[in-house]
């Protein structure tokens, strides 16, 4: 790093903190702490709100995911206007008028303090996870830069936000997220122009464009009606607007954003700002990640792309199977280049029903060819150091427990017992020095709850020699779940929005049939995750529809009791709405 | 005895509710106009290079 680069580095977070401790000033009470006085505008709250959403990991897994699987994530943000238009409507006045510090403080009086308690406890199990890895994802690029330990990287950060949310309050968080998001943009747009000018000289961009269309990385808009579909244009708009109507109307990260506002008005405005803007904004940082990918047809990609990693490697004995991998991997890009150029990927202008099925052809080639590339990455990423044994074991990652097991019979799996966990939820094996091949072998298999496998050794690779062993893991490869991209979703906070509707609109339910609801609900979308293959998106309308559901039926079959005086008093109050 | 007259309740600029430009009617169409047109552009850029 430059002194340039340390300077900007250390004087945004120091003028960030700063700033945060500064607010502290003119907080005087509890109001003023969570609701900052309510002196936000509709500029601030609607950055703020964007902000809150778009943590670093919008900008740095966003445009991964846009390397990997193209343009038509951001159909998950089609239904986020629509909710932005509901909120305003529906909520925002009411949460004023009740004059309510949390969303959920409104729930008790509503209700009772069980049904406040849950919907709070899935707010903080969910946040505090998010959190995590909020703060993992940043640290990994820092730790690299800075040379400092993981833990320790996620510490100083943890520390840094604590001290300044903590000490400030709402309006310090509003105040500082608009400066970050000015900061995070600004980044992503200069990376969007380094790239391009970095784009070999006769690859104009619209070239460009063209060749990621060819990779199928335009695929911006999916029309099919597919449940197992993960992000088509009827799951974004309708799985979507109910994810954004739980995300922004009942949890309390994003409720505390435009409650701090000046007025009711501009609350509103701020969230149709990030109505308007959200979408947009998505795609272009989507759009990174597709010339990020156009960049690498044209350069050679890095076998496993963190280089101090790579570096740790080399200083163990393994690094000789870490040069095989990365050997194999030069000669498949080689390989698909040479390809390429006879191939001639980039089309030419015009021609352009005759050129699009040969467009086909060629692009089948070449995602075959970065299939069996990317095959070589899951080794890579196995390669490093483990900790405790400073450096004299290989750590396999993202191979599933279930997998070594159906694999008994053989040798690897034998001698590399279950270890840790890693953080994206698979479970790491711990594994003496093997050939790279068998590591890849065991990285590529399917589940066996998926594919089952073959009983002995020869047949699990069907025989044949190695190049067609080499197509066989590709294929494999382009079937597996993406490392931290395809994991499932918890469907967590699935009820929260449910109950609040059932607050807002129906007046005369009570307390227990909700509470009720909302548990059973969300083991019904558990449920549902577990046994089925349905794009999450529309856990969000199952869980809100199920609690609705169950509510006004559980609330209809049970005869009244004695009612909390609570829940009836606070009927009046509703009713002035 | 003089009655005391009930303590009016505070203020709360914070309730006010009207937008600074047109209506709020104008302003929610502005936003369901923008995704419309954008998921027109989109698709058509799904098609074009398809």
């Amino acid at each position: 790093m430059s002194a340039l680069d340390w300077v900007v580095l250390f004087g945004t977070l120091g003028a960030i903190v700063g700033y945060g401790l500064w607010k502290t000033r003119a907080r005087v009470d509890m109001a003023g702490y969570l609701h900052g006085g309510y002196r936000d505008d509709w500029r601030t709250i609607g950055l703020s709100v964007m902000a809150t959403q778009a943590s670093a990991i919008t900008f740095l897994s966003t445009p991964g995911q846009a390397y990997e699987d193209g343009m038509r994530f951001v159909q998950f943000y089609f239904g986020l206007p629509l909710a932005m238009i509901a909120l305003s409507v529906a909520f925002v006045p009411r949460f004023y008028r009740l004059r309510v510090f949390t969303a959920y403080e409104y729930l008790e009086s509503r209700f009772d303090l069980k049904t406040r308690q849950l919907a709070a406890i899935l707010f903080l199990l969910q946040r505090g996870l998010s959190a995590g890895i909020t703060i993992y994802a940043p640290a990994i690029i820092l730790s690299k830069v800075l040379g400092w330990s993981l833990n320790g990287t996620c510490l100083v950060i943890g520390a840094l936000v604590v001290l300044y949310t903590v000490a400030g309050g709402t309006r310090a968080v509003s105040q500082t997220q608009k400066q970050q998001m000015v900061v995070m943009l600004g980044g992503m747009a200069v990376a969007a122009v380094v790239i391009v000018l970095r784009l070999p000289p006769n690859l104009t961009f619209g070239r460009a464009v063209r060749l990621a269309g060819v990779f199928g990385k335009m695929n911006v808009v999916d029309f099919s009606v597919s449940p197992g579909n993960r992000y088509t244009f009827w799951s974004g708009l309708t799985g979507g607007f109910f994810l954004a109507m739980a995300y922004f109307g009942t949890d309390q990260s994003q409720v505390q954003r435009y409650l701090s506002g000046r007025s009711i008005t501009e609350s509103r405005l701020g969230l149709l700002f990030n109505g308007l803007f959200k979408v947009p904004m998505q795609a272009l940082i989507l759009f990174v990640g597709v010339l990020v990918f156009v960049f690498y047809q044209f350069n050679p990609s890095p076998l496993f792309f963190n280089e101090s990693e790579v570096a740790r490697v080399y200083a163990t004995p393994h690094a000789g199977e870490l040069r095989a991998l990365e050997t194999e991997h030069r000669e498949i890009l080689r390989a698909q280049a040479h390809r390429d150029r006879r191939a001639r990927v980039v089309p030419r202008r015009g021609r352009a029903r005759r050129d699009r099925r040969r467009r086909g052809a060629r692009a089948g080639h070449g995602r075959r060819g970065r299939r069996r590339a990317d095959a070589r990455r899951p080794a890579a990423r196995r390669v490093r150091p483990a900790r405790r044994d400073q450096g004299r074991r290989l750590r396999l990652h993202h191979v599933r427990r279930q997998q070594l097991a159906a694999r008994a019979h053989r040798p690897l799996a034998r001698r590399h017992p279950v270890r840790r966990h890693v953080l994206d939820g698979e479970r790491a094996v711990g594994a003496r020095p093997v050939h790279p091949r068998r590591l890849l072998q065991a990285a590529l298999a399917p589940r066996p709850d998926r594919r089952p496998l073959p009983a002995r050794g020869p047949a699990v690779h069907g025989g044949g020699g190695r190049a067609r062993r080499r197509v066989r893991a590709g294929r494999v490869a382009a079937r597996q779940p993406h490392p931290g991209r395809q994991h499932p979703r918890l469907p967590l906070l699935r009820d929260d929005l449910g109950i609040f509707l059932l607050a807002f609109f129906a007046r005369r339910v009570r307390a227990t049939p909700v509470f009720v609801a909302a548990l059973v609900s969300e083991a019904v979308v558990i449920a549902v995750w577990l046994g089925t293959s349905i794009g999450f998106l529309w856990f969000n309308v199952l869980g809100c529809a199920a609690v609705v559901g169950l509510a006004l039926a559980l609330d209809a079959a049970t005869p009244p009791t004695s009612a909390p005086a609570a829940t009836r008093s606070a009927g009046p109050e509703i009713s002035k709405i | 005895m003089p009655i005391e007259p009930p303590e009016a309740e505070p203020a709360r600029p914070e309730l006010g509710d009207a937008p600074p430009f047109a209506t709020w009617r104008r302003i929610y169409l502005v936003v369901v106009g923008a995704l419309a047109v954008q998921v027109i552009l989109y698709a058509a850029l799904t098609a074009a290079f398809r």
